[in-house]
């Protein structure tokens, strides 16, 4: 079977572990997130091509203090930058993510625009937005509580990642 | 112009070096070709085999092109001479069969070893304990006990994705799911090699060996692919050379297909042969003599058998001992109804056994038959067997010395001297057996003494005998054809049976002071009239009255009646017939024998 890398990141506190926590089979504690600043998750997804294995890397919260271990990305398929539509912060520290993940590679990603099932607190304008957008894949306004777009994000990811 | 000329005189040497060339080669090399032919024979035969084997070496094409060829061949020799295959494979067979019998019974003795060296002795039950305690499984504890080392799992992982290739194992449930294993350790790899560089400008660090109390990690790390061992026990550095080795060898097999990777793993799963080649393993000391020899499992192989041996001997006994009882049915008046065995060594014997037959543990006794051996269960019933009524006749006649018998006719005819009273009461005795339907011409041949005293004055003993008599006329009955008065000559004999039986009882009557009478009933079946039937019946018993007449019978004692029909649905014809009663009377009172 297809096996992939891929990789979550994002701010501190967007809620990319609780993004994926019902979703993927795994076996490490989240406590790994902060002793090496990664956890691993697996999740099969079935894709136009056939079945893909989805090696889940979860990377530890990052913010404007820390960088993050540009080893991690070796080898990944693709990506995916989690921000909270409640913290315009989040939003823009994606953009310093996306900035240094470009420094090291050329892989496709997406963004998560997360807590989609509170109301948006945030103060960008729909051209920024779109601008922001714009260096992505595709968007996906998800919610961890509800599980809205979760599967659908992760099934894009795995279709763009074998075509 | 000159370039004209030129052009001619090339075009012309053209010509004739072609001519030329047909003249010392022939037309279109056809003098070669010839040549080569004739030798073409010997020319192939002298670089055949080095050209086969150069151009396998270089494409591999002529096994690809031989192969089909081989098939069809074989196939076809197989078809048309199968005779001679069986008999080239004949003895191959019986040598691979032995073989595999003999790996069979070796891994089988093995494993039984093993099993009940894990569960029925001391240390097998303590592991058990100890596992338990340790909160582990109890194959992986007993690993850990009887290996020095073992390279429980091998893993193949791509470097850069951290993505797992392929992985094997020695079989047990680690319980651990090597995609995330092989992706998490090289998280940890990368953390710790970027976390503890001394400087920027070192190397790239790696892990080596992860160790814990219970297992250890060996990662040999390649530039495309890395290879893990998980490992219990203290690793040996041969393990740390075997992976090194497997690594290169993976390496230079796969280097195209590392270099390459995209995710799909199929290309790595031949890496299964390499990867077990690490999976290596040591026995502690102790445990290496013990596997010498599977003691408790011969022990208990041997017990199987002996155990078997001994239940088949058994019953082999108990069948012959069946066998030796069977004959038991053939004795006179004895009857087997069932036979079976009884557990291992007994027979079951039920049978019907005629009081008058041999005992069944005298018999026994003569056939050397122990009767522990024998549950018997035995029924009294009447037997009609010959031999057996000849034996009750010559057991009675124990009782009369004096008299003989003859059992040339068929049946018992008595001779010798005696007394009426002995006759009398052999004859009460012989009416006693059943199936022997005494008649008594049979005592014809018998010299009668007369003799007035002994116990035949005995009044007891004289109306027995008497009632005993009377029972034989009453049995008797004289038959007729349909429509018939007069007396067949059957029926005429009979009546000179009943003649003589009914003097001798009036000589018995005397003695005892009674007056006897017969009463002759004469009867008719349904057909007919009724009227006429009442007749003829009358008619049937005055028949048989005045034959008795004839014979000497008295008539005042002689009373004919006609019953006329009587009703026996079930037999027709045997209603057309004279019945006897014998009656006799005592103070004036007659006492009726009533019908036998």
């Amino acid at each position: 079977m297809m096996q992939k890398k891929v990789c979550l990141l994002g701010a501190s506190g967007v809620g990319k572990t609780s993004l994926i926590k019902q979703y993927v089979e795994g076996i490490f504690s989240e406590k790994y997130l902060t002793s090496i600043g990664v956890k691993i998750d697996k999740k099969q997804v079935e894709t136009k091509s056939g079945p893909v294995k989805l090696m889940i890397w979860d990377i530890e919260g990052i913010d404007r203090y820390c960088g993050f271990q540009p080893k991690y990305l070796r080898g990944a398929s693709a990506y995916i930058i989690v921000s909270d539509q409640t913290r315009s912060q989040s939003l823009l520290e994606g953009v310093e993510i996306q900035k240094m993940i470009k420094e090291v590679t050329d892989i496709p990603g997406l963004l998560a625009i997360n807590k989609s099932d509170l109301p948006e607190a945030w103060h960008w304008s729909q051209k920024e937005l779109e601008e922001i957008q714009s260096g992505y894949e595709k968007t996906f306004y998800t919610s961890a509580k509800t599980g809205e777009n979760v599967e659908n994000m992760f099934t894009h990811l795995a279709q763009i990642i074998v075509e | 112009m000159l370039e004209n000329n030129q052009g001619a005189s090339k075009q012309s040497s053209d010509q004739k070096m072609q001519e030329l060339r047909n003249i010392v080669l022939g037309e279109d090399g056809q003098y070669v070709t010839e040549k080569i032919k004739e030798n073409a024979r010997l020319m192939v035969s002298d670089v055949l085999s080095e050209a086969l084997h150069d151009r396998e070496k270089q494409d591999g094409s002529v096994n690809t092109v031989l192969l089909p060829l081989v098939e069809k061949s074989v196939e076809t020799s197989i078809t048309n001479h199968s005779q001679q295959f069986v008999g080239y494979l004949y003895p191959l067979v019986g040598s691979l069969v032995r073989k595999s019998v003999t790996a069979f019974i070796t891994e089988f003795l093995e494993k039984t070893n093993t099993l009940l060296e894990n569960s029925f002795t001391v240390k097998g039950l303590k592991w058990r304990f100890k596992a338990w305690q340790a909160g582990v499984s109890f194959s992986q504890y007993a690993a850990s006990q009887t290996f020095a080392f073992r390279v429980e799992q091998v893993f193949l992982i791509h470097s850069e994705t951290g993505l797992l290739l392929n992985s094997v194992s020695y079989g047990l449930d680690t319980g651990t799911d090597p995609d995330l294993m092989s992706s998490m350790l090289t998280a940890i790899n990368d953390f710790v090699s970027d976390s503890f560089k001394p400087n920027q400008s070192s190397s790239e660090q790696h892990l080596n060996v992860i160790r814990t109390s219970d297992f250890s990690l060996l990662i040999k790390p390649g530039p495309k692919a890395v290879v893990v061992a998980s490992i219990t026990g203290n690793m040996p550095q041969g393990v740390a050379n075997q992976l090194q080795q497997t690594l290169e060898e993976i390496h230079r097999l796969y280097d195209q297909e590392l270099t390459n990777f995209n995710g799909d793993t199929v290309p790595f799963e031949h890496t299964q042969n390499q990867l077990r080649n690490c999976l290596i393993s040591e026995l502690k000391p102790e445990h290496q003599d013990k596997k010498k020899k599977p003691w408790l499992a011969w022990i208990v192989v041997s017990m199987f058998f002996i155990g078997f041996g001994y239940l088949g001997i058994k019953q082999w006994q108990v069948h012959k001992l069946l066998e030796k009882v069977e004959p038991l049915d053939d004795e006179p008046g004895i009857l087997i109804t069932d036979i079976s065995t009884l557990g291992l060594n007994k027979v079951q014997l039920n049978v019907l056994r005629d009081p008058a037959a041999q005992p069944i543990s005298e018999w026994l006794q003569q056939q050397s038959i122990e009767q522990q051996n024998i549950q018997l269960k035995e029924r009294a019933y009447l037997s009609l067997d010959p031999h057996l009524i000849k034996h009750k006749v010559m057991d009675v006649l124990k009782q009369f010395p004096n008299i003989q018998v003859d059992w040339s006719l068929g049946h018992p005819q008595f001779t010798g001297h005696t007394s009426i009273s002995e006759q009398l009461r052999l004859t009460a005795e012989l009416s006693t057996i059943t199936g022997l339907n005494l008649q008594s011409n049979w005592m014809d041949t018998l010299s009668i003494e007369d003799s007035a005293t002994g116990p035949v004055d005995d009044p007891q003993l004289l109306k027995e005998i008497l009632d005993i008599k009377i029972a034989e006329i009453n049995r008797l009955h004289i038959t007729f054809d349909n429509g018939v008065s007069e007396l067949s000559s059957n029926a005429a004999n009979e009546l000179i049976s009943v003649a003589q039986q009914f003097k001798g009882l009036e000589s018995l009557t005397e003695r005892l002071r009674l007056s006897i009478s017969l009463i002759i009933m004469g009867t008719s079946d349904m057909s007919g009239d009724p009227d006429y039937n009442k007749v003829l019946s009358q008619v049937r018993a005055d028949s048989v009255k005045s034959k008795l007449q004839q014979l000497g019978i008295d008539e005042k004692r002689l009373n004919a009646i006609g019953l006329g029909v009587i009703d026996l649905n079930t037999t027709q014809k045997d209603a057309r017939m004279v019945l006897l009663n014998v009656v006799y009377f005592d103070t004036g009172k007659p006492i009726i024998n009533n019908f036998e």
